[in-house]
C-alpha cells in the first residue's frame, strides 16, 4: 500500500517537471507549446536506449538525453531568433507528431509497441528503492525550481516579464533571445521528466509521449494560470491526486483540457491577472504639469 | 506512377482548398486560427450524415459549407463577445478549446470509431489512357478548382471582395461595409472552405472520425508557416508540395525512416531561417466609389 503510494507520488512529481517546462515556454515566453510531450519522448527513449542496449549508467545516460532533448530544442527552435510569428506552437505541433509516428512506426528504432525492461537506477551496486527514487525526483523537481527561479531574475529572463501585448510588439522581435533560452531550457526540463518516467515505469511506449500528452499538460498548466507558478503547481498536483484516485475520469480528461483552454482565452483564472503597465509620460504631459 | 501522379494531385486539390482558407480566415482573424481543424471535422460528419440519409452528393456539397459558415460566423461572433482576441496566446487557446471540444463532442454524438463515407452513385471508374480516376478524382478536382476561382475572383476582381479586402487592410479602424461586418463575413468565407473541404476528404479518403480534425491541423499551420501567413498563393503552391512529397515520394522511399512530418518541419524550420521571397511591400486596397487600385505603401 505505501508503495503505491509513494508510485503515486513519483508519477505526480514527474509530471510537474514536465508541466514546469511548459509553463517556462507557454507561460514566461508567452509561446504556447503544443508539444512538449515530444521532448520527453526524445529524453525517454534515449536514456532508455543507453541503459538497455549499451549498459550505459543512468547517472551518465539521464545527462545525455537532457542534453539531446535541449538540443533539438536548440536546432528546431533557431528560427525564433529570426522573430517568426506562431513558429513556436506549429513545431512544437509538427514535431510532436514526427516523434509519434518515428516512434510508432519502429524503422528507427525497431519497437514499434515499447521499450521495456528499463531497469531502476543504481546506487552504490544496489537499486533504488521506491522511497529514494521520490526522492530523486524530489531533488529534479528542486532543480527545475532553481534553474527557472534563476532564469526569471536574469537580465534576459527580466526581460520576457516587461513584455506586453505580444501583438503589439510584432510578435517576437524585441526579445526573442529570451525567448529561444526559454524554449532550449524547456526542452532540457521536458528530457529530464522523460528520463526520470522511462526509468520509473520501466516501460515506455509511443503513446506516452503523444498530443494528447501535451495537450494535457498545457490544460494543467493553462488551469493553475500560465506564468503563475504557484497556481501552476497546485494544479498539476490537485489534479495529479484526483486522476490517480478517480481512474474512471481519465477518459474526460480531454474535455477537460478544451473547456480549460476556453477558459484561459477569457483570462482565466482571473484572479491572476497580469496589471497594465503604466504608459511612459509624453512631453506635452510633462509640459502640461 | 501515373496512378499515383493522379491520387498526389487530388491531396494536392485538397489540402490547397482547405489551406488557403486556414491562410484567408488567419489574415481576416490576424492569428492562427486553430478551431479550423474543428470546423473542418463537422464538414466531414455532415457529409457523412447526408450520405447515410440517402441523399445525393450535390446536396452534401452544399449543405456541408453551409453549416460551417454559419459555424465560422457564430464562432467568430462568440470570440469576439468574450475578448478571446486580447492577445495571440489567447486567440491561439481559443482555437484549440474549440478544436478539442468539436473533437469530443464528435466522440460523445458519433463514438470512437471510423465511419466509412460511401457514395453510392460515384463508384463509377473511367479509363483515361493507362490511368484510372473515379468519379471522386473528378469531383475533388472539379470541386477544388471551382472553390480556387471563385476565391480568387472574389477577391480580386469582384467589388464585395475587393472591398472586403480594402476594409481588413485598415487595421485600426473596424469598419462595416452596408451593414455586413467584414470580420465575420471573413470567417464565413473561411469556415465555408473548411466544410467543403471536409466534405471532399470525408468522400475520397472515405471515411470520418473524430480524429481527423486534429490529425490534419498540423499539416495545414506548416502549410499556412511555409507559404507565407495570408498569402493564399504560396500556401497553395506549399499544398502541392506536400501533396507531391506524399502521393508520390512517400510511396517510393517506404524503407526510410522518416514519416511525410518529416519533410514538412524540414521545410518549415528552412523557410522560417531563410525565407523564400523577400518581404512584400505592403498593400493596401484602395476602394473609391467608381474605382478599385491596389496602393503600394513606401515604408522606407
Amino acid at each position: 500500500m505505501q508503495v503505491i503510494v509513494v508510485d503515486d507520488w513519483i508519477a505526480i512529481g514527474i509530471q510537474v517537471i514536465l508541466v514546469l517546462s511548459v509553463n517556462m515556454v507557454s507561460g514566461y515566453a508567452r509561446q504556447l507549446s503544443l508539444g512538449q510531450a515530444a521532448f520527453a519522448g526524445i529524453g525517454a527513449y534515449t536514456s532508455a536506449l543507453l541503459v538497455v542496449r549499451l549498459q550505459v549508467s543512468f547517472w551518465l545516460a539521464c545527462p545525455l538525453s537532457i542534453l539531446l532533448s535541449a538540443a533539438v530544442g536548440a536546432m528546431l527552435g533557431a528560427p525564433v531568433l529570426r522573430a517568426v510569428r506562431y513558429y513556436v506552437p506549429v513545431m512544437t505541433f509538427t514535431l510532436n507528431v514526427l516523434v509519434f509516428h518515428l516512434l510508432r512506426l519502429g524503422r528507427l528504432l525497431g519497437e514499434p509497441v515499447g521499450l521495456g525492461r528499463i531497469p531502476r537506477p543504481k546506487l552504490f551496486d544496489s537499486r533504488l528503492s521506491p522511497q529514494v527514487y521520490l526522492g530523486l525526483v524530489a531533488g529534479a523537481i528542486a532543480c527545475c525550481l532553481l534553474v527557472e527561479w534563476v532564469f526569471r531574475r536574469s537580465a534576459i529572463g527580466k526581460s520576457l516579464s516587461e513584455m506586453a501585448d505580444d501583438r503589439e510588439d510584432h510578435g517576437l522581435k524585441p526579445r526573442h533571445a529570451a525567448v529561444y533560452i526559454a524554449l532550449v531550457i524547456s526542452a532540457a526540463m521536458a528530457g529530464f521528466a522523460g528520463s526520470l518516467l522511462a526509468h520509473f515505469a520501466g516501460f515506455i511506449s509511443p503513446f506516452d509521449f503523444d498530443i494528447e500528452t501535451s495537450l494535457f499538460a498545457l490544460a494543467v498548466a493553462a488551469f493553475g494560470g500560465l506564468g503563475f507558478l504557484p497556481g501552476v503547481l497546485i494544479s498539476v498536483v490537485g489534479l495529479g491526486l484526483v486522476l490517480e484516485h478517480f481512474q474512471g475520469l481519465m477518459p474526460y480528461r480531454f474535455w477537460f483540457a478544451g473547456v480549460v483552454f476556453l477558459l484561459a482565452s477569457m483570462g482565466w483564472p482571473w484572479f491572476h491577472q497580469r496589471p497594465p503597465r503604466p504608459t511612459p509620460l509624453q512631453p506635452q504631459d510633462v509640459e502640461a504639469k | 506512377m501515373a496512378q499515383h501522379a493522379i491520387h498526389a494531385l487530388a491531396l494536392g486539390c485538397l489540402y490547397a482548398l482547405l489551406a488557403s482558407g486556414l491562410a484567408f480566415l488567419s489574415r481576416a482573424q490576424r492569428s492562427l486560427y486553430l478551431a479550423y481543424g474543428g470546423v473542418y471535422l463537422v464538414g466531414g460528419y455532415a457529409t457523412w450524415w447526408m450520405l447515410r440519409s440517402s441523399r445525393p452528393i450535390w446536396m452534401a456539397l452544399i449543405l456541408a459549407p453551409f453549416l460551417c459558415a454559419v459555424l465560422g460566423v457564430v464562432l467568430a461572433y462568440i470570440e469576439r463577445v468574450v475578448r478571446a482576441q486580447r492577445s495571440e496566446r489567447s486567440q491561439l487557446l481559443w482555437g484549440l478549446g474549440v478544436l478539442i471540444c468539436s473533437m469530443e463532442v464528435s466522440r460523445l454524438m458519433m463514438g470512437m470509431y471510423h465511419r466509412k463515407v460511401i457514395a453510392i452513385d460515384s463508384h463509377q471508374i473511367h479509363y483515361l489512357g493507362p490511368l484510372m480516376l473515379s468519379d471522386m478524382h473528378w469531383l475533388v478536382f472539379g470541386c477544388a478548382f471551382g472553390c480556387g476561382v471563385w476565391l480568387h475572383g472574389l477577391l480580386t476582381t469582384s467589388r464585395p471582395g475587393t472591398t472586403l479586402q480594402a476594409v481588413l487592410d485598415k487595421r485600426d479602424e473596424p469598419q462595416r461595409w452596408r451593414g455586413i461586418d467584414p470580420g465575420l463575413f471573413a470567417a464565413a468565407i473561411g469556415a465555408s472552405l473548411a466544410g467543403a473541404g471536409g466534405g471532399l476528404t470525408a468522400l475520397y479518403l472515405n471515411e470520418v472520425h473524430p480524429e481527423m480534425g486534429l490529425r490534419i491541423t498540423h499539416k495545414l499551420l506548416c502549410l499556412v508557416m511555409i507559404g507565407g501567413l495570408g498569402r493564399i498563393r504560396g500556401v497553395v503552391l506549399a499544398a502541392f508540395g506536400l501533396a507531391f512529397v506524399e502521393g508520390l515520394v512517400a510511396p517510393k522511399m517506404v524503407d526510410m525512416p522518416l514519416p511525410v512530418e518529416g519533410s514538412l518541419l524540414l521545410a518549415l524550420v528552412v523557410v522560417s531561417l531563410w525565407p523564400l521571397s523577400k518581404p512584400e511591400p505592403r498593400r493596401v486596397h484602395d476602394v473609391l466609389p467608381d474605382s478599385h487600385r491596389e496602393v503600394t505603401l513606401d515604408l522606407t
